[in-house]
């Protein structure tokens, strides 16, 4: 079976991006990472002060690893702030891949998909591959497609909720009616079962930190998460049976004993 | 003398300096930073030739851990 996918260009075994943040210590983020099998790691940047010498001891370790690079434009909360930093990850980064995300709330750090649709659009016009952090919205899903992204990344749940897919038929219909657009659900996930709903529903990939990171076993979660997202896919490809109103025996009834003998006592 | 901000704290620079000169007042060594004044992002290639102003807002930022 062939597994592999395309993303820009670019093609991968692995349907599993993970996140580098919020790992207990940056060896177990390593650990981690290689116990997922993920080929795309996301990563940010941060102010930094000059004692701590321009670089971080996690930085450090990701670059030792052979990993293609999704930077983010995590805590911008304007159009204007996302091109900026999208800018300055270009340069440090050497990619012109960005995870766009520009928080409209604070409470629930639901994605602007207003300011998320225009920053796509200028990102896109000054070559930038963008990978919108969006809302579950079909028509909004249709606009970013419109507009150059030729990859969506809708939410399961609020980031680090772990909640799973609270609205799995909005995110079946973006599947449906964008069956040509790379699908990835985005936050939100917190079971190996949560992956496996989204890959059933057809989705191309899964895009998770917290759940992994803040497991108790991480590298123990990162290696079921694998497995959930390769049998999810396996599913999908498969084919579920239909759902049924009502109960239908899988054993054979022709030739059962005893039937229609009322009366016999089969004791 | 002028004062500027830097990642939110204030720092003193003298006047007329560029951003290189900026970065090696204070302390800036490392290749993996990028810099942006006044939320407008300054290419390396322009820190030779980019003025800092009194009252400018200067975010340095370098690689780090992301979700």
């Amino acid at each position: 079976m062939d597994n592999r996918w395309s993303v820009y260009g670019k093609t991968f075994e692995s349907r599993f991006l993970i996140g580098s943040s919020l790992y207990p210590s940056p060896q177990v983020m390593r650990d981690a990472v290689q116990a997922s099998g993920a080929e795309i790691i996301t990563v940010s940047l941060r102010r930094q002060s000059p004692e701590r010498g321009g670089g971080d001891t996690i930085w450090d370790f990701i670059k030792q690893m052979d990993c293609t690079l999704l930077p983010n434009t995590a805590g911008c909360h304007s159009v204007k702030e996302a091109l900026t930093l999208a800018q300055m990850s270009r340069e440090i980064f050497q990619t012109h891949w960005i995870k766009l995300e520009v928080i409209g709330d604070e409470y629930n750090l639901q994605p602007d998909p207003i300011g998320t649709l225009e920053a796509a659009r200028q990102l896109i016009k000054q070559g930038f591959e963008v990978f919108p952090y969006c809302t579950d919205d079909l028509v909004l899903c249709q606009r970013l497609r419109d507009a150059g992204c030729q990859v969506l990344m809708p939410w399961g749940a609020p980031i680090g909720t772990g909640r799973g897919l609270i609205n799995p038929y909005a995110l079946q219909t973006i599947r449906e009616r964008l069956p040509d657009v790379s699908l990835i659900v985005d936050a939100g996930l917190g079971k190996p079962s949560h992956a496996v709903q989204a890959m059933e529903l057809g989705f191309d990939a899964v895009l998770l930190n917290t759940a992994v990171a803040q497991a108790a076993d991480p590298v123990l979660m990162a290696t079921a998460f694998a497995e959930a997202i390769s049998a999810g896919r396996k599913s999908f490809l498969a084919g579920a049976m239909p759902q049924r109103q009502t109960a239908k025996p899988s054993t054979p009834t022709l030739g059962t004993p005893f039937w229609h003998q009322e009366g016999v006592d089969a004791s | 003398m002028m004062t500027l901000s830097v990642n939110g704290e204030e720092k003193i620079l003298a006047l007329n300096s560029v951003i290189a000169d900026a970065l090696q007042q204070w302390g800036y060594q490392c290749e993996e930073i990028a810099v942006a004044v006044n939320n407008e992002f300054i290419p390396r290639s322009h820190y030779q030739q980019h003025q800092l102003a009194a009252d400018d807002r200067v975010d340095i930022v370098a690689p780090m851990q992301g979700g």
